[in-house]
């Protein structure tokens, strides 16, 4: 009986055993199978990266097809009296252009990011079909600083009839540009703001950190604040941003 | 057995959870909605034959450059009220400016109304002035609660431009100002105002024909 008892313990023991080990089995596969969808999402890119390098050689009608889009879209975008984005990889700037005309132009010094996340947030602005324009999908000012004093402000809105209020100009102090599809740009300075709302910030950064898993990519830019101030009032919501080189 | 279909289904479930959320992020992909401006370019394509397509190309390409401008040109950022005279490369000279205020006049007795703003796009510089004298035109009167002058003498000012203006069409002029200290500040009536020094160097520097560029 004794033994009958202590067969039985180990036989479910063993029982135990299996169970936590098929229970693994069960999660490794899940995790694997988690992998390898994930991983597929990202094969069209790759397959159209070697296709490109296999056609390398002789004129390359795949480059040559794609610089030609993106200087037609260039060229329609110069018609227009606003101003349109360049993300410069030629050249690591990052531009504004008017009619063809560079009107405001920063060195692309990335901070906080090494390059393979630039090269990330890149694949993901071509994505699979190899776009090489998005519009600003949003902008959103996380804290700023008054460039000019209430104080002087008042005395001047008065002296010329004009709202103080309009007056100012808000010198960011971090913003974020972002382009849909977990494209954002982070830009960052040296001086030391108020936040624009703290719960905003919170639900902001908290929705973002929700969506990392999902594939966002935020590359941080350090600007100087004069220069910031430029590309936050002129990227509005709509402006179209290129990329160079297209492929 | 049913264990084993337990196994079985925990690990599908799992994979048609992250199809879902593939099919989702894929659809995050999708292109997006690039202005109808350009969209059509993203269509285009170079003809099928070689030489033509490289002809296409660089025909192109030779549009594009030619709207960079060859001489150096001035840069009015109006967000930052900052003037440059710069090359596609490098910035020759810089100041600080002031840009219209975006206020608007409305005249109660007549209805006529003004909005103060530096106008954006592209102009030249049209008119080199040593020396300048302002014409004040009906809205300067009207802000200031003055009746219109009946006489054009009445209405001339020698001081207000400063010592040099440059004007780029439709009567916008970069200027000189008694204001300095406002400089950096939206507060004009839509001309552009730049400090003595700058000024005079802008002035020196810059030829009539010289683009302009507002943003």
């Amino acid at each position: 009986m004794i033994k009958s008892r202590s067969a039985r313990q180990s036989i479910s023991s063993d029982l135990l055993i299996i169970r936590v080990s098929l229970w693994r089995l069960a999660i490794l596969n899940s995790a694997l199978a988690v992998c390898v969808t994930i991983l597929s999402c990202g094969q069209g890119q790759s397959e159209r990266t070697e296709q490109a390098d296999k056609n390398h050689g002789e004129w390359n009608r795949f480059h040559a097809e794609n610089e030609y889009k993106l200087i037609q879209a260039e060229l329609k975008l110069t018609k227009a009296d606003q101003p349109y984005m360049v993300l410069d990889l030629r050249e690591n700037k990052l531009k504004l252009k008017l009619k063809g005309a560079v009107v405001w132009s920063y060195p692309m010094d990335f901070a906080s990011t090494d390059s393979d996340e630039v090269k990330e947030f890149m694949k993901r602005f071509r994505g699979n079909e190899g776009i090489f324009a998005r519009p600003v999908a949003d902008k959103y000012l996380f804290a700023a600083e008054d460039r000019t004093p209430d104080s002087v402000l008042a005395i001047v809105g008065e002296a010329i009839r004009v709202d103080p209020e309009l007056l100012q100009r808000d010198l960011p102090e971090r913003f974020q540009l972002l382009w849909g599809n977990g494209l954002i740009l982070e830009i960052r300075t040296d001086i030391s703001g108020k936040p624009i709302s703290k719960l905003q910030n919170a639900i902001v950064q908290i929705k973002q950190a929700l969506s990392m898993p999902f594939g966002e990519t935020i590359i941080v830019l350090k600007i100087e604040s004069s220069e910031a101030l430029t590309l936050y009032r002129a990227a509005n919501r709509g402006m179209v941003t290129l990329i160079y080189p297209p492929m | 057995m049913r264990r084993w279909i337990l196994y079985v289904i925990i690990p599908l479930v799992v994979l048609i959870g992250a199809m879902v959320i593939t099919v989702l992020i894929k659809g995050r992909n999708a292109l997006p909605d690039v202005s109808a401006v350009i969209a059509d370019s993203l269509l285009t394509n170079l003809p099928a034959d070689v030489k033509r397509a490289e002809k296409e190309f660089e025909k192109a390409q030779n549009a594009l450059l030619k709207l960079e401008p060859a001489v150096p040109y001035i840069v009015i950022n109006t967000h930052s009220n900052k003037l440059c005279l710069r090359t596609e490369d490098s910035i020759l000279v810089e100041g600080t400016c002031s840009t219209g205020s975006g206020e608007e006049l409305i005249d109660s007795a007549t209805g006529r109304h003004w909005i103060f703003n530096t106008p954006r796009g592209v102009f030249k510089v049209n008119s080199k002035v040593k020396e300048p004298w302002w014409r004040k035109p009906d809205w300067a009167f009207i802000e200031e609660d003055e009746d219109i002058p009946k006489t054009e003498a009445e209405r001339l000012d020698p001081e207000m431009l400063g010592e040099y203006a440059l004007g780029f069409g439709k009567g916008y002029f970069i200027h000189g100002t008694i204001y300095e200290r406002l400089l950096g500040i939206s507060v004009t009536h839509g001309c552009v105002r730049l400090g003595s020094e700058d000024l005079k160097v802008i002035y020196d520097k810059v030829k009539i024909g010289t683009p302009v560029y507002i943003f």
